[in-house]
């Protein structure tokens, strides 16, 4: 059965070049999500395998829905990747506070992209 | 195709980078830049998306978050539009002045790490001097200014998302 991984991004270009890049394993499957807000409900719906969400985005931030993730109690242990134009230390503190459990900058690298996701998901 | 729950644009797709056969992932990177960016331009319809379009593929997909677009006139460039820069850049940039923006006017990309010295506009040094068609049909130079603080340098795969802006 196909890994499950929610992408969350205010734009849709970022969402689309993950997308091509995850489709290209066999083994993930994607659904997608605008902001923190539809994030959070699309987690407690769908129940990924994996959660990659940008920082900066409207309504609510990446920060901000991975704290909310960490309160509910199906999603406390799902992985959660943060990806950021913001590479800047305080920004990735802030990212481990809230309580993801990986972190890595714009612009997406294919082969680090899938390095991460495989080292939470496997093959 | 991933669910699409809430994104701006709900029409978009995520085309396959290859035709389902597997690919390096460097090879990979380049295409599904390459792919989302050339769907992401092809679906604006005003101005305004127009720019938002090229805001959003610089800072996600290159790496810069200070822009400012110029509008070719007869003998210099107009500043149209700008983002993330603290200062607003010179307004009116004369050719005879300024060199590489007139080459770039003229349809030549002039992109760091292959057009010698950069030069500054205002105080800000120049990453990109893109040639590009404004919405409105008339030329323009989108200039890029500073890079985020990870990429460290603009390279080839760069410069083919910057051929798709000259379209």
């Amino acid at each position: 059965m196909a890994k499950k991984i929610l992408l969350v991004d205010d734009s849709t270009t970022t969402l689309m070049m993950e997308e091509i890049i995850i489709r290209q394993h066999p083994g993930y499957d994607c659904v997608t999500a605008g902001d923190g807000k539809l994030a959070i409900e699309a987690a407690l719906r769908e129940r990924p395998d994996l959660v990659l969400m940008d920082v900066v985005m409207p309504e609510m931030n990446g920060f901000e829905a991975c704290k909310i993730m960490r309160e509910k109690s199906p999603l406390q242990d799902v992985p959660i990747i943060l990806l950021t134009t913001r590479g800047e230390q305080d920004y990735v503190e802030a990212g481990y506070q809230s309580g993801c459990n990986d972190y890595i900058n714009k612009p997406v690298d294919a082969a680090e992209l899938l390095a991460l996701l495989q080292s939470y998901l496997g093959e | 195709m991933g669910k699409q729950l809430g994104t701006k644009n709900r029409d978009s797709k995520a085309p396959s980078a290859s035709d389902g056969e597997l690919i390096s992932p460097a090879t990979l990177t380049v295409e599904a830049r390459k792919k989302a960016a050339a769907h992401r331009l092809q679906i604006v319809r005003t101005e305004q998306e127009h720019m938002e379009a090229l805001r959003e593929i610089t800072a996600n997909l290159i790496g810069s978050e200070q822009m400012a677009v110029y509008q070719v006139e007869r003998s210099c460039c107009t500043l149209r539009w700008q983002f993330g820069l603290d200062a607003k850049p010179r307004h009116l940039l004369p050719f005879a002045q300024e060199e590489h923006i007139k080459k770039a006017a003229e349809g030549i990309l002039v992109s760091a790490g292959t057009a010698g010295e950069m030069p500054c506009i205002g105080d800000l040094p120049v990453q990109a001097l893109i040639p590009i068609r404004l919405h409105n049909g008339s030329g323009g130079v989108l200039v890029l200014f500073a890079l985020l603080q990870q990429k460290k340098s603009l390279d080839a795969s760069d410069r083919e998302l910057f051929e798709l802006f000259m379209r």
